[in-house]
């Protein structure tokens, strides 16, 4: 019966983010067929909405739980509400899509949750990092009351990294403070929704952009890494981080190429959200304002640049605030004053050992049975068309910034280079895995009998639903 | 032209399929593969239960110190003295815990090797938690 409780408080987390999704999501479009998506960006919301609210009930009031729940109750109503209205003056297109995508979608996710399930239960608490960073910041937040940013900003605890953003750590201490007692299972759960719903929007953006095969190739692919499918219930924010980033250029491809403003303001607020989860968050946050930056200005897209800018800082709001006004500082950042970086950058055996270190982790990161990449570059070759359409540019060059962007930290670490490759680089390969995968599915040939089906560039203009 | 539309329909087959045997491959062996008994901060957390009964029932906050086989900031160099060290650490958040125990009236000790005579002379066992877990309370001077 416990398990239920967690179970159903931990299901919550998606309503507002359901809600969310659905009332900016194009009016002409019918539900159904984007079932898919809209629960997989509606989780991700839903976490975002939640831990922002908690987070900012967690600073006034040691009586969270009442205060909290009646919050993200009118909310979610709110929302609700919105997302009815906006439908009910809406005429959709009729629903065109048989199940059978969606299902066989459900059904490698459910032999996935197999290999999830046996991972949580060898560590219900999640891996090194997820209890003593992570699930160790949703405690004191949890146990502490008002006083915790204090308390994580004390030196000695200074390991545990108190300057990390709060979307996986208060989404916890929510679900905990809600159900009046910890649960791995709670914790676990959460933790495993990101990977199921990076997924979702991998297969459901392929879906939409190029077709059902190369979805469900490229999903597969995804939840045949068993280092993904066993890292998610491990209670770490990398796959939370990398889900944010991939739905933050899905929403941004999506939003140009349906014309849709809202979808972009969405986009703005899931890059935002990438900040609110993870420091590496904040370089994705640089790139993605580059490329989305670019992309409008190429097309003199003021409005739509204005969208993208209004979401983006509803999802920096919180982290911003937290990051001026209560994490202390970070350890890369403070270690660095002082040193000479500049001799780091024309080093060359740190250059050596970077790339070094990157093919290693790149041709084992996976820990695959059979490992994709000969097959995923077969299905790259064919005749040189066009692959990639406007903003699907996108995708590739945020994986590569975002790579050049980890080199240039790692040129410049004020730690053991050697140390810090070993004990990072392969969660970094792991955040970008999903968006390089989208790219993938994107990149291969198109054949007449497989054009992208809803993603014609339209001559209509952007709308505003 | 229907060369490369064969070509791609099968590559990407292929990458299905690769896909496929990867989700199955995996399943399989999480099915298969025998599951520990019980992991090691579970172990801790019962180990340390008491402890953070004690530390809520007497309203001790805020710093205490932490005594283990190692003294001081030695424990960092083994990878259990660490692990322990941050275990404990995640048992009895948000009391935050200082090696440098000689510093505080609270302490608890987390000994691996070192027997309870071994603890430090300045500190009292006030709760014997087995498997050396102790609660400890500077004596008074």
């Amino acid at each position: 019966m416990s398990a239920l409780a967690d179970i159903f408080i931990v299901l919550l987390v998606a309503v507002p983010g359901v809600a969310f999704t659905v009332a900016l999501w194009p009016r002409d479009r019918a539900l159904r067929n984007d079932i898919v998506a809209i629960a997989s960006f509606g989780w991700l919301f839903g976490a975002g909405i939640i831990s922002t609210l908690f987070f900012a009930v967690s600073l006034s009031t040691g009586r969270a739980a009442p205060v909290a729940a009646t919050i993200e109750l009118l909310v979610s109503v709110l929302l609700i509400a919105i997302a009815w209205r906006r439908r009910a003056s809406a005429t959709p297109a009729a629903a065109d899509r048989s199940l059978l995508a969606p299902l066989a979608f459900v059904i490698l996710a459910g032999v996935s949750a197999i290999a999830v399930h046996a991972a949580w239960s060898a560590e219900p608490h999640g891996s090194w990092d997820g209890w003593a960073i992570w699930n160790m910041h949703a405690r004191f937040m949890f146990r502490a009351g008002p006083g915790w940013p204090e308390l994580l900003r004390d030196p000695l605890v200074s390991w545990t990294h108190g300057d990390y953003p709060w979307l996986y750590s208060a989404s916890v201490a929510r679900t905990w403070c809600f159900l009046g007692r910890e649960s791995t299972l709670a914790s676990g759960l959460i933790s495993s929704l990101f990977a199921f719903s990076t997924a979702g929007i991998l297969f459901s953006v392929l879906s939409s952009a190029r077709n059902v095969r190369v979805a469900l190739a490229s999903t597969a692919i995804l939840l045949g890494t068993p280092f993904f499918v066993q890292f998610a219930p491990q209670q770490h924010a990398d796959i939370p981080v990398g889900c944010a980033m991939l739905a933050a250029v899905s929403l941004l491809l999506l939003g140009q190429e349906w014309k849709s403003t809202p979808l972009l303001c969405t986009a703005g607020t899931a890059a935002g959200l990438a900040a609110w989860t993870k420091n590496e968050g904040l370089l994705f946050v640089a790139v993605f304002v580059a490329v989305a930056g670019f992309m409008c200005a190429m097309r003199k897209q003021w409005r739509e640049c204005g969208a993208l800018a209004l979401g983006l800082g509803c999802g920096l709001a919180a982290v911003a605030y937290f990051k001026l006004q209560l994490a202390p500082t970070t350890d890369l950042v403070a270690n660095l004053a002082g040193k000479p970086a500049s001799q780091n950058l024309v080093d060359a055996s740190r250059h050596a050992l970077i790339l070094h270190s990157g093919w290693r982790d790149l041709a084992r990161f996976g820990e695959w049975h059979l490992s994709p990449y000969l097959a995923l570059a077969l299905a790259l070759v064919g005749p040189g068309r066009a692959r990639f359409r406007g903003v699907e540019h996108s995708t590739w060059i945020a994986v590569l910034l975002m790579l050049a962007g980890y080199y240039a930290v790692y040129l410049l670490t004020p730690f053991d280079l050697a140390w810090h490759l070993d004990s990072s680089l392969v969660r970094l390969l792991l955040q970008l895995w999903p968006m390089a995968l989208l790219a993938w599915g994107l990149a291969v040939p198109k054949t007449p009998a497989s054009p992208g089906r809803d993603l014609q560039p339209s001559q209509s203009a952007f709308k505003s639903g | 032209m229907r060369f490369w539309r064969i070509w791609s329909t099968v590559t990407v087959a292929l990458v299905a399929v690769l896909g496929g045997w990867n989700i199955f491959q995996t399943a399989r062996a999480a099915i298969t593969r025998p599951q520990p008994s019980t992991d090691v901060v579970t172990l801790h957390e019962a180990g340390m239960a008491a402890i953070r009964r004690e530390l809520v029932a007497r309203d001790i906050r805020g710093v205490i110190g932490y005594v283990a086989d190692e003294r001081g900031g030695n424990i960092y160099r083994t990878f259990e003295g660490v692990q322990d060290f941050y275990l404990t650490q995640y048992a009895l958040a948000p009391v935050i815990l200082d090696v440098n125990a000689d510093q505080h009236p609270w302490a608890v000790a987390k000994l691996r090797q070192a027997t309870i005579d071994n603890l430090p002379v300045e500190f009292e066992v006030v709760v014997d938690a087995g498997s050396g877990v102790f609660l400890l309370q500077r004596r008074p001077r």
